[in-house]
């Protein structure tokens, strides 16, 4: 699903975010990426999705080059990815219905389908009952759920989280895990960014340890 | 090509954009309401003076002024010669000096007296040639004619009208360049008015746009409710500005016009036609995608480094 040969990305400045990184990832792999704060995991995740490029090295997502993607073909790659950001990136002017909705209207979908498959995510994440309300009524772990709908409602091939039980108490950290798992185990491929590593090691699944944009250990 | 449904999700963004806008939306409909009207008054201003010239074209007759002291003979062949150059159905009226000075005493009237110092009859026989006019009869034919009966001989001069027609079409040269000039002018402002109108609304939106964009939203597609949006701005200016001239021109020009005798040589006045009407319309509807064009532009430029 994944392949990346020698990817270095420097920010402007010099800011040497990935160092030399080599790794593969194979399709339906359930994948943690672990380090500290700044060690390189958002950039990672970012060079995935296109929403950067990298400085050397080749990419390769799906069979797709993307580390020279033209940017016309950036919003098609996105489309098969389903990405939970680190800071949720919801639209705090529309319902959690009309941000989860979103993501599809913007592929074009007929309104019954856009609503079928939308209320499909809110049971999933248990949020039916608030579809209506506005992101800045939920709390952090209800918004986080608002965010990993929205990542699924396209039924990615690859899901991206970004320290996606950040913010949650460890029952709906756990909870939400679990959900990755599942998801993980109807096949589609899921990578996690988390700083705790122990918890990425108990989960018994391809851990990557970065540090200082190096992989380690 | 586009679903009718995401047209529908497109016209309820621009909706929302609208109104979410306020009033920097009215501010700026008002404003390029008032610049199209400035550039209707001079459309109507062209359109009533072509409309006048060619009704003093149509009205056309030549005069054509004699010698004094000719021979019958040569009044008749100057005749028979003016016969040749005017079609069939013009009439021409021969005036003798007696009777022009006849019909010159019966205008005067009671200011009668004013000649009784003069002595003689200053006044020239002439020839008048009502010409009934084709409906492709053009001011160069009138001059045509006018200028080949002048060169005829035992000829006084001529007098068709040519020196109101010649104003009337520098007037109207004039106000011409003034539309082009003053419509690139006008049209610019519309565009930086507009365009920023749309940057505004785009800047409330950025983080919107941005999640658009991450969750695979194309370019045109995250474009499409703002150029919907300017359009929208562009016509509803446009139309207004229509109406706001039309209510000028009944209310204001027609009464006053009607109100002043000065002004009854205007035979008639004319409202700018429906085609113009819709290039106005039209055109300022472009010119509002086109400044929503310019001002995605900055939003939408690919910030992969
Ligand atoms: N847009 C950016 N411009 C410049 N430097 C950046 C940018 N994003 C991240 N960095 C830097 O790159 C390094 C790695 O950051 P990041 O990938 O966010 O790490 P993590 O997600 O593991 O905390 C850090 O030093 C961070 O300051
Ligand atoms: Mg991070």
């Amino acid at each position: 699903m994944i392949q990346m040969r020698h990817i270095t990305k420097v920010y402007e400045k010099g800011i040497q975010a990935l160092n030399d990184i080599n790794v593969e990832i194979g399709r339906g792999e359930m994948v943690f990426i672990t380090g500290p704060s700044g060690a390189g995991k958002t950039t990672f995740l970012k060079l995935i999705y296109a929403e950067t490029k990298p400085t050397s090295g080749l990419l390769f997502v799906g069979g797709k080059n993307v580390s020279s993607l033209a940017s016309r073909d950036v919003p098609y790659l996105r489309r098969r990815i389903g990405v939970v950001y680190q800071d949720f990136k919801l639209l705090y002017q529309k319902t959690v219905f009309e941000n989860i909705a979103f993501a599809l209207r913007v592929i074009s979908l007929p309104s019954a389908e856009i609503y079928k498959r939308t209320i499909k995510v809110l049971n999933i994440v248990e949020l039916t009952h608030k579809k209506d309300a506005f992101p800045h009524q939920l709390s952090g772990g209800e918004q986080q759920r608002v965010a990993i709908a929205r990542a699924i409602v396209n039924d990615p091939v690859l899901i991206l989280a970004d320290e996606p039980t950040g913010n949650l108490d460890a029952g709906m950290a756990a909870n939400i895990m679990n959900f990755f798992m599942e998801t993980n185990h109807q096949g589609t491929t899921v990578i996690v960014a988390t700083h705790n590593k122990e918890k990425a090691l108990k989960m018994g699944t391809h851990v990557i340890h970065v540090d200082s944009g190096q992989i380690v250990g | 090509m586009i679903h009718p449904q995401t047209f529908g999700y497109f016209c309820r963004e621009a909706m929302i954009n609208f109104k979410r806008a306020g009033a920097m939306t009215y501010a700026s409909i008002g404003v390029i309401t008032v610049t199209l009207f400035i550039m209707g008054i001079f459309l109507l201003l062209i359109v009533n003076l072509r409309l006048a010239q060619d009704v003093l074209i149509k009205k056309a007759s030549i005069i054509v002024y004699l010698k004094d002291g000719l021979p019958t003979e040569t009044i008749q062949s100057i005749q028979t010669n003016i016969g040749r150059q005017v079609n069939q159905a013009s009439q021409i009226i021969y005036v003798s000096k007696q009777d022009a000075l006849e019909g010159f005493k019966k205008e005067l009237g009671q200011q009668e007296d004013i000649l009784s110092g003069v002595q003689g009859n200053p006044l020239p026989a002439y020839f008048e040639i009502k010409l009934t006019p084709s409906k492709r009869f053009s001011w160069e034919r009138l001059k045509k004619i006018a200028v080949a009966i002048e060169g005829m001989e035992g000829i006084e001069g001529v007098d068709y009208g040519q020196k109101a027609v010649e104003v009337i079409g520098t007037i109207t040269d004039v106000v011409r360049m003034f539309i082009i000039g003053i419509g690139f002018i006008l049209g610019l402002a519309t565009l930086i008015i507009i365009s920023n109108t749309i940057e505004l609304a785009l800047f409330a939106r950025q983080d919107e746009i941005e999640i658009m964009k991450l969750v695979g939203a194309t370019p045109w597609f995250i474009r499409c409710p703002y150029l919907l949006e300017g359009m929208i701005h562009g016509l509803i200016s446009g139309i207004l500005s229509i109406g706001l001239l039309w209510l000028i021109y009944h209310f204001g020009l027609l009464k006053t016009l009607a109100a002043n005798p000065i002004f009854l040589f205007l035979p008639q006045m004319e409202f700018i036609s429906w085609q113009m009407m819709s290039i106005l319309i039209v055109s300022s509807g472009f010119l509002g995608c086109l400044g929503s064009l310019l001002s995605l532009h900055y939003f939408l430029k690919s910030n992969r480094e």
